[in-house]
C-alpha cells in the first residue's frame, strides 16, 4: 500500500495552525475567534498525531489536548455571556472597559 | 628809613593808589596820581641812598626761595618808570577828562604801575615771571580799555595771546634752569647758561620786546589810549623784555648770542622799512619802537648790554615825547566827526595851532632821528661801536650788523623827518571849516610834553654833545669803549651823515607844497609790490591770523574726526550689544533647541513604542505573534 | 487508494478552512469549523489514531461547536451584527500568518521520516485505558481535576450573566 508522505500532514498542520492564527488576529467577531483557537488546536492535535509512530503517546496527550480545550470554550463562552450582558455587543473593538484607560 | 621799607614803598604805592580810584569815588584818580608821585620820589631816593646792591630773600613754597634785589641798574630803572608813569598821569587827566570810564582807566594804570616796578626789582626768576605775566595783563586791560570799539578787544586778545606765546619759552627755560639746579637768582648767575635755557629765555625775551617773529601785537595795540602808548609800549613793558637780556645777557650762550644779534638787527630793518609808507601817525611811531627795540636787543647782542640800556633810557623819553605829542594832537582833531584823528592824509599845518606841541615832537623826533645834540645820537652812537668792535673781533660777515644799522639809521631819519612834515608843516588838510575845531594846550599836556622834551637834548647827558658816554653811566655799568679804531670814529661820522641825509631826503620828497604833499591828502595807499609789503608791515599780522585759523581748523578737524571715532565706538558698543543679542538668540534656539530635540524624539519613541501595549486585545496578540515569528527565524536562519 | 482518501479528507479540510477564512458570517464560520473537525477525525483513523477520531468527534464535534452555537446564538440579537465589517487588522494578520506558515514549513521540511511500522494494534483502545491509569496517570487526574473546576466555573459564570 502506499501511503502518503507524513510530511504533507505536517503541512496541514501548519496550514491549520496558519489560518487559525490568520483568524485569531483578524476577525472582530468574539465567537469567530474562537473558531479561530479550535483551528489552532486542532492543528497542533494533528502536528502530535502524525509524530506518534511506534507508540500511542501521541494519541494520549492529543486526548488530554481535547479534553482540556472542550474546558477552555466552556469558561471562554461564559465569560462572553457576561460580557454580552454588560456591553450588548460581541464586537471586540468596542469592549475596552477591561483596560485601564 | 630802611631799605625794605623803601623798597616796599616804591613797589606797593601804586597798589594804594589802585585802591583809592574805586574807594574814593569822586577824586579818587587824582589821589592816585599822587600814589604814582610818592613812588616816584621814593625811587629818586633810593638813588642816593643806594650803595651796594640790597637783597632780601624769603621762602614762598617749600624748597622755593624767590628774593628781590635792588642794585644800580635796577633803581635808576625804577627811577625812569615812576616818572614816566606820573607824566602819564598827568597827561591823561586832561586827555581823559570827558571819558566815563576814567576810573577804570587810573585804576589799571595804578596796577601796570606796580607790576612793572615789581618786575624790576624781581631778583629770582621765577618772582619775575610772576611780574612779566602781570605786566602782559595789564597791557592787555590797557589796550582793550575802549572794549566797545571794533578794533580793541581782538587787538587786546592778539598782544595777549603772542606775548603768551614767548612766555611759554620764557617758562620752559626757566624750569630748565631749576631741573638742573642752576639758581634762578639772577644776582648769582655766573657762568654761562647751556644752549637751550638761554634760547629760551631770549625767545621769552623777545616776545615782550616785540622782535620778530612776535613784532605784530604792538602794531594792533595802537588800538588803545594814546597815553598808554605812551607809558606801556614805548617806554617801559617793552623794555622789560631788553631789561631781562641785559640781566641775562653775559651769560648766554655764544650761539644763543649770535642768534639774538641776527634777530635785533633784522627787527630793526623791518621796523625802519615798514614805517616809511604808514598814513597812520601811532603806527608809524609803532614801528618805529620795534625798529628801535631791535637796535637795543642788536646792542645786547654784541655785549654791549650796558649801551642798550641807556639808549633804553633816551628812547623811553623821546619815544613817550612823541607819542604824547601825537596824543595832543589826536585828542583835538578828534573833535572832529566821522574821521580818522590818527590819519596823517587829514593832517598837516598844525604847527602855527599847537607850537608848544610841535616844539617838543621837533625835539623828540630829532632825537629819534640820532641828530648830533639830542640824547638819541649819543644812545646810538654807544651802540653802533660795540657793534664795530664786536665785528671787528669776529670777522668779514660780522661786518653786516653795523652796516645794517647804519642803513636803519638812515631809514629812521627819513620816515621821522616824513612824519614831522606831514603832520605838522604844509598845507592844512585837517578840516574844511577849521574854526570848528577848538585848539588847545592844556597845562596837563605841557608839563609832560617839556619834560620829556628836556629829557631827549644832550645837556642832561653829557656836556659834550657828540659823546656816547653820559652821567649815568655809573648806573648803568657802562665801561667806557674805547673808540680810537680808525673804523669806529669813521663810523660815527658815517652814521652823522647818514642821519642828517636822511632828514635832507625827507624834507626834499615831503617838502610843503611839494608834489606829493599837494596830493597827499587824496593819497591812496601804495601800488608796487614793494610799497604794499612794506605797508602791511611784510604781512606779519596776516601771517598771525594765518596761524590762528590752522590751530583752528585743525582742532575742527581733530574735533570732527573724534566725533566719527566716537560714531564708530557707539556704532561698535551697539553692535556688541546686537551680537549679544543675536548670540543669546541662537543660544536659545539652538542649545535648547537640540535639547528639546532629543525630547521630542524620546516622546516619539516613546509614543510609538507604547504601541506594543495597543488598545485593542487583537493587537496585543499580534504583537505576540510578531515576537515568535521573529524569534523562530533568528533560530532558524542564524 | 489509501492515498484517494487521504486526499480526499485534506481537501474537505482545505475547503474547511478556505470556508472559515472567506465567510463574513459567523455561523457558516461555526458550521465549516465542524466540517473541518469531522474531516480531522478521518485522518486520523487512517493515522492509526482511532481513539483519538472517535474522542475528536465526540467532544469537538459534538461538544465545543454545539457550544459554539449557543454561543452566537445568544450574542448576535441584533439584526445585522452577525455581520462584521472587514477588520483592519487583516494585512498585518496576513503577513504574519504567512510568515508563520513559511517558518513553520521551513522547519517541517528538514524533518524526515522513517519506514512506517504497520503497528496493527486489535487492543488500541483497551491499551489506551491501560496506560491511561498506569503511565499517565498523574495527568488523568489533573485533567478530570481541571474539568471539574472548569466546569463549575463555567456554570457559576453563566448563572450570574442570567440572573442579573
Amino acid at each position: 500500500m502506499n501511503e502518503l508522505d507524513p510530511i504533507y500532514h505536517l503541512y496541514l498542520a501548519a496550514v491549520l495552525f496558519s489560518a487559525g492564527v490568520f483568524v485569531v488576529m483578524s476577525k472582530r467577531n468574539v465567537v469567530f475567534v474562537l473558531v479561530g483557537i479550535e483551528l489552532i488546536l486542532n492543528g497542533a492535535n494533528l502536528l502530535i498525531a502524525t509524530f506518534s509512530r511506534g507508540n500511542l503517546n501521541g494519541q494520549i496527550f492529543a486526548i488530554f489536548s481535547i479534553v482540556l480545550t472542550v474546558c477552555e470554550v466552556a469558561v471562554a463562552l461564559a465569560i462572553l455571556l457576561n460580557i454580552y450582558k454588560k456591553y450588548t455587543t460581541s464586537n471586540l473593538d468596542e469592549v475596552r472597559e477591561l483596560r485601564n484607560e | 628809613m630802611s631799605m625794605e621799607a623803601l623798597i616796599s614803598l616804591i613797589v606797593l604805592l601804586p597798589l594804594l593808589g589802585l585802591g583809592s580810584t574805586y574807594a574814593l569815588n569822586h577824586s579818587g584818580w587824582r589821589v592816585s596820581a599822587a600814589f604814582i608821585a610818592g613812588s616816584f620820589f621814593c625811587s629818586v631816593y633810593l638813588l642816593f641812598q643806594l650803595d651796594s646792591p640790597y637783597m632780601v630773600r624769603w621762602e614762598w613754597l617749600p624748597n622755593l626761595q624767590v628774593g628781590i634785589s635792588a642794585d644800580k641798574p635796577a633803581a635808576i630803572l625804577l627811577a625812569l618808570v615812576g616818572l614816566l608813569s606820573l607824566l602819564v598821569h598827568l597827561f591823561s587827566m586832561e586827555y581823559m577828562k570827558d571819558d566815563t570810564a576814567k576810573q577804570r582807566y587810573f585804576a589799571k594804570l595804578a596796577f601796570f604801575t606796580f607790576s612793572m616796578m615789581g618786575l624790576l626789582v624781581s631778583d629770582s626768576l621765577i618772582l619775575l615771571f610772576v611780574f612779566w605775566e602781570l605786566v602782559g595783563f595789564s597791557s592787555y586791560l590797557l589796550i582793550g580799555f575802549w572794549f566797545k570799539k571794533d578794533s580793541a578787544p581782538g587787538s587786546a586778545r592778539m598782544a595777549f595771546m603772542v606775548n603768551k606765546v614767548a612766555d611759554v619759552a620764557l617758562l620752559a627755560g626757566i624750569l630748565m634752569l631749576l631741573r638742573e639746579g642752576d639758581s634762578t637768582f639772577v644776582s648769582e648767575l655766573g657762568e654761562t647758561l647751556f644752549f637751550l635755557p638761554s634760547l629760551l629765555i631770549a625767545i621769552g625775551a623777545f616776545g615782550k620786546s616785540a622782535q620778530l617773529p612776535f613784532s605784530g601785537w604792538i602794531v594792533k595795540a595802537m588800538a588803545g589810549p594814546t597815553p598808554i602808548s605812551a607809558l606801556i609800549h614805548a617806554a617801559t613793558m617793552v623794555a622789560a623784555g631788553v631789561y631781562l637780556l641785559f640781566r641775562i645777557g653775559p651769560f648766554l650762550d655764544s650761539q644763543v648770542l649770535a642768534i639774538v644779534t641776527i634777530t635785533g638787527i633784522a627787527t630793526a630793518m623791518y621796523g625802519a622799512l615798514s614805517a616809511i609808507t604808514q598814513n597812520d601817525i601811532k603806527k608809524v611811531l609803532a614801528y618805529s619802537t620795534i625798529s628801535q627795540l631791535g637796535y637795543m636787543v642788536m646792542g645786547i647782542g654784541v655785549s654791549a648790554g650796558e649801551a642798550s640800556i641807556f639808549h633804553l633810557w633816551t628812547h623811553a623819553f623821546f619815544k613817550a615825547g612823541l607819542f604824547l605829542g601825537a596824543g595832543v594832537v589826536i585828542h583835538t582833531l578828534h573833535q572832529r566827526e566821522n574821521s580818522d584823528p590818527q590819519d596823517m592824509r587829514q593832517m598837516g599845518g598844525i604847527r602855527s595851532k599847537l607850537p608848544w606841541t610841535f616844539v617838543s615832537f621837533l625835539v623828540c623826533s630829532l632825537a629819534l632821528a640820532g641828530i648830533p645834540f639830542f640824547s638819541g645820537f649819543m644812545s646810538k652812537e654807544g651802540i653802533l661801536l660795540a657793534a664795530w668792535t664786536w665785528a671787528e673781533q669776529i670777522g668779514t660777515w660780522a661786518y653786516l650788523v653795523p652796516d645794517l644799522a647804519l642803513v636803519t639809521i638812515l631809514i629812521t631819519a627819513f620816515y621821522v623827518g616824513r612824519l614831522v612834515i606831514l603832520v605838522f608843516l604844509g598845507e592844512s588838510r585837517y578840516g574844511t571849516s577849521v574854526d570848528a575845531i577848538k585848539f588847545d594846550e592844556n597845562a596837563y599836556f605841557k608839563i609832560p610834553l617839556t619834560v620829556l622834551a628836556i629829557g631827549s637834548i644832550w645837556f642832561v647827558y653829557n656836556i659834550n654833545p657828540l659823546a656816547h658816554t653820559s652821567i649815568l653811566d655809573s648806573f648803568f655799568g657802562l665801561v667806557s669803549i674805547d673808540s680810537d679804531s680808525f673804523i669806529a670814529q669813521s663810523g660815527v661820522g658815517i652814521s652823522i651823515f647818514l642821519s642828517i641825509a636822511g632828514a635832507v631826503l625827507a624834507f626834499s620828497l615831503f617838502k610843503p607844497k611839494s608834489a606829493f604833499s599837494l596830493g597827499y591828502r587824496d593819497n591812496v595807499l601804495p601800488n608796487s609790490f614793494g610799497g604794499r609789503v612794506i605797508y602791511n608791515g611784510f604781512y606779519l599780522i596776516n601771517a598771525y591770523r594765518l596761524i590762528g585759523t590752522t590751530i583752528h581748523s585743525t582742532a575742527q578737524g581733530v574735533t570732527w574726526v573724534e566725533k566719527r571715532i566716537d560714531g564708530l565706538l557707539h556704532f561698535l558698543a551697539m553692535s556688541v550689544v546686537v551680537l549679544a543679542k543675536v548670540l543669546a538668540i541662537v543660544d536659545r534656539l539652538i542649545i535648547d533647541g537640540i535639547v528639546n530635540f532629543l525630547a521630542w524624539i524620546a516622546r516619539v519613541l516613546g509614543n510609538v513604542t507604547s504601541l506594543v501595549h495597543a488598545r485593542e486585545s487583537q493587537w496585543q496578540i499580534i504583537w505576540l505573534l510578531i515576537a515568535f515569528v521573529l524569534i523562530l527565524s533568528w533560530i532558524l536562519f542564524f | 487508494m489509501i492515498q484517494v482518501v487521504q486526499y480526499f479528507f485534506f481537501i474537505l479540510i482545505l475547503i474547511g478552512v478556505g470556508l472559515i477564512l472567506w465567510t463574513k458570517n459567523v455561523i457558516h464560520a461555526v458550521y465549516s469549523l465542524a466540517l473541518v473537525l469531522v474531516s480531522l477525525a478521518g485522518i486520523y483513523v487512517l493515522l492509526n489514531a482511532e481513539l483519538l477520531a472517535i474522542v475528536q468527534i465526540l467532544l469537538y464535534a459534538g461538544g465545543v461547536v454545539i457550544l459554539l452555537v449557543f454561543g452566537v446564538m445568544m450574542t448576535s440579537r441584533m439584526k445585522g451584527r452577525t455581520l462584521a465589517t472587514k477588520s483592519k487588522n487583516s494585512l498585518v494578520a496576513l503577513i504574519l500568518s504567512v510568515a508563520i506558515f513559511t517558518s513553520l514549513s521551513f522547519v517541517f521540511s528538514e524533518v524526515s521520516f522513517s519506514e512506517r511500522i504497520e503497528l496493527h494494534q486489535p487492543n488500541q483502545v483497551e491499551d489506551i485505558g491501560i496506560s491511561f491509569l498506569t503511565d499517565h496517570i498523574v495527568a488523568f487526574e489533573l485533567i478530570a481535576f481541571i474539568l471539574l473546576v472548569a466546569l463549575v466555573g463555567a456554570a457559576y459564570l453563566a448563572k450570574i450573566s442570567s440572573n442579573e
